[in-house]
């Protein structure tokens, strides 16, 4: 009967205990057509959304102001644009596509904060705001018309109910400012509706808020550089398929054929995320993290290519070889030739002069660094820090101005800090 | 008075890949005021992290068999990692703990109890270089049960054992990974005490 008892204690206290290993998911609640072109929104009615905008409907959700973007993936000819609406509130954003079959301006899409799972649909119309009346917006209005976007959130629901008014103040923060989302758009951790370091997730970066993307790259067994962030292929990262072991166990064609993404994705090869960035996005910055142990000519190769590529494409756009360890140092120093071969350095300054690096960037975790921070950046190079999220100490390094960029897994918090700021 | 260890494993959404089991010196202190009332006092230590808690207990037997207690205990703890070129960081808060056990004697020699606790935060300061940033406030941060088994060892020695499952936004051990989840993330631990 003891014997009972304690049992039935035991039994009751692992059930809650192991009751407490919740599975977080974040569906996106918005089926996007992705349809080309940009229907009644003229490329300068786009430009003239783009801005500061006062929250007085809303503002409980999603803070005071919001700062509103535009940006786009093409496919050849073929353009789709979005509209990002980034706030500072849990790393939250909305993002929204053109509603064509509308007879008015209207956006419809989804918001999401990143650090918790809330999602829910949204849809918004243009308007201006004349002698106190909200009319629909043409693209003609006159000096003492303010803009508008009155729309519709739902917390869950499926039926956007409650109201959301964004009523524009001022054009964006104009000063250069790199942020760069993390593997590539964000971390699989934070439920995304696409895999860390994959093609898709680079596509998704720039509504995401970021300019640029970091990528983790590995050689795989055959010498093809592809991306991937940890050490060993596991359930964390890509979908059960009883393989194990690190990616240069496998051939790429293994790799393709038996390892999908945890989203289902393939593991992408370093060219065709390359190649993404270029033909399909307005990406103007690659950090190529090396994860790997030995030669880097053929990421070199692979950087080289991209960058002139984009060059003659006119694309303004910078692909860097980072080097976070000693091994990375010995591996770009072991190239037969480093021209045109920009890299960052993750290490200390005197390292990072050694080098000759374009860009020294150290961990926000030694905070701002002020003075060596301001020899770097005299000496003609550029200071990012990464891997920063935390909102408080985004808004704060921001606020410093003194460093040329950030890199974290939540560009949307990047974004509304450094779009808003005055 | 007991002197042990407590081993936390990490929450995969934190270190990713990397699975640690952390362990922590555990000391625990508690001194009668009444027959009924108990002072509380614990600290745990990983010498570049450390946690102290004071509070108070009333535990009250329903039978020869039973007990049950409550009690509410008052945490400050504390963390600093000085690493060239990596850390110039440290962080410090508060937090409390209301409690409420049920515990049983199961033989002469062996007791089981069950403790359920809230995990509520009451200051947070962290700081990286120059940079300072605070949360001050009351809110919850998550729940914790515990099981725990206290018998013989050796000689007049006892031992207690036991399991806490701790369902939280944010455990102190780890602040220097400085998670910003929103969303309450699983904290195991093993307790293995020996009673002084």
């Amino acid at each position: 009967m003891k014997r009972a008892w304690f049992y039935l204690l035991l039994g009751v206290v692992s059930a809650i205990g192991l009751s407490c290993r919740t599975e977080y998911e974040a569906p996106v609640p918005y089926d996007f057509s992705d349809k080309p072109g940009s229907g009644k929104f003229t490329s300068a009615i786009r430009r003239t959304v783009d801005g500061v905008y006062a929250v007085s409907n809303g503002s409980t959700e999603f803070g005071n102001q919001v700062a509103l973007r535009w940006t786009y993936t093409h496919d050849g000819v073929d353009t789709v644009h979005s509209l990002s609406i980034f706030s500072g509130v849990s790393a939250g954003f909305f993002s929204l596509e053109i509603n064509q079959q509308a007879d008015s301006l209207a956006v419809s899409g989804f918001w999401r904060k990143l650090v918790n799972a809330s999602t829910g649909q949204a849809h918004f119309s243009l308007k201006a705001k004349r002698n106190g009346q909200l009319l629909p917006y043409t693209g003609q209005s006159l000096e003492s018309d303010t803009l508008v976007m009155d729309g519709y959130y739902d917390t869950g629901t499926g039926s956007p109910q409650q109201k959301m008014t964004l009523t524009y103040l001022r054009p964006l923060n104009p000063a250069p400012f790199e942020i760069i989302a993390h593997r590539g758009g964000g971390r699989t951790s934070d439920l995304l509706n696409a895999s860390e370091n994959s093609v898709r997730i680079i596509r998704l970066a720039s509504r995401l808020g970021a300019h640029g993307v970091e990528l983790d790259v590995q050689y795989t067994k055959d010498s093809i550089p592809v991306l991937y962030h940890d050490n060993k292929l596991n359930l964390r990262l890509v979908q059960k398929n009883g393989l194990s072991g690190t990616i240069n166990q496998y051939t790429y064609q293994q790799l393709k054929t038996f390892v999908r993404l945890i989203n289902g994705e393939e593991i992408p090869t370093l060219e065709q995320a390359l190649q993404t960035v270029v033909d399909n996005t307005e990406l103007d910055f690659v950090w190529l993290d090396s994860k790997f142990n030995g030669p880097m000519a053929r990421v070199q190769a692979l950087q080289q290519r991209y960058n002139e590529r984009a060059r003659q494409a006119g694309r303004n756009l910078r692909i860097i070889i980072g080097l976070p360890s000693t091994e990375a140092i010995a591996s770009y120093q072991g190239l037969a030739n480093k021209a045109n071969t920009p890299i960052l350095c993750e290490l200390d300054t005197a390292t990072t002069r050694g080098l000759s690096a374009n860009i020294w960037a150290p961990r926000w975790t030694l905070g701002p660094q002020t003075d060596e921070v301001n020899a770097m950046k005299a000496e003609g190079r550029d200071v990012f820090v990464w891997t920063l999220d935390e909102t408080q100490f985004i808004e704060q390094f921001i606020g410093e101005g003194n460093f040329n960029g950030i890199l974290s897994n939540y560009s949307s918090i990047v974004a509304y800090y450094h779009y808003t700021t005055q | 008075m007991s002197l042990g260890a407590v081993f936390t494993s990490t929450p995969p959404e934190l270190t990713e890949e990397i699975r640690l089991t952390l362990p922590a010196v555990d000391f625990n202190i508690q001194k009668g005021v009444t027959r009924r009332l108990f002072l509380t006092g614990r600290v745990q230590t990983q010498f570049l992290q450390s946690n102290l808690a004071l509070g108070a207990r009333w535990a009250k037997p329903i039978n020869n068999r039973w007990y049950v207690a409550v009690g509410d205990d008052f945490a400050g703890w504390f963390g600093t990692l000085q690493i060239k070129n990596v850390f110039d960081s440290e962080a410090y808060g508060l937090q409390n703990f209301p409690h409420a056990s049920l515990g049983y004697q199961l033989t002469r020699e062996l007791k089981v109890s069950a403790r359920a606790e809230a995990i509520l935060d009451v200051y947070y300061r962290s700081a990286a270089g120059g940079l300072v940033v605070t949360n001050p406030g009351w809110r919850s941060n998550g729940f914790a049960f515990t099981f725990m088994l206290e018998q013989p060892f050796y000689k007049q020695q006892h031992v207690s054992i036991g399991l806490r499952a701790a369902y939280s936004r944010f455990n102190w051990q780890f602040w220097s990974l400085y998670s910003t989840f929103d969303r309450s993330l699983f904290y195991p631990q093993l307790l293995f005490n020996f009673i002084l």
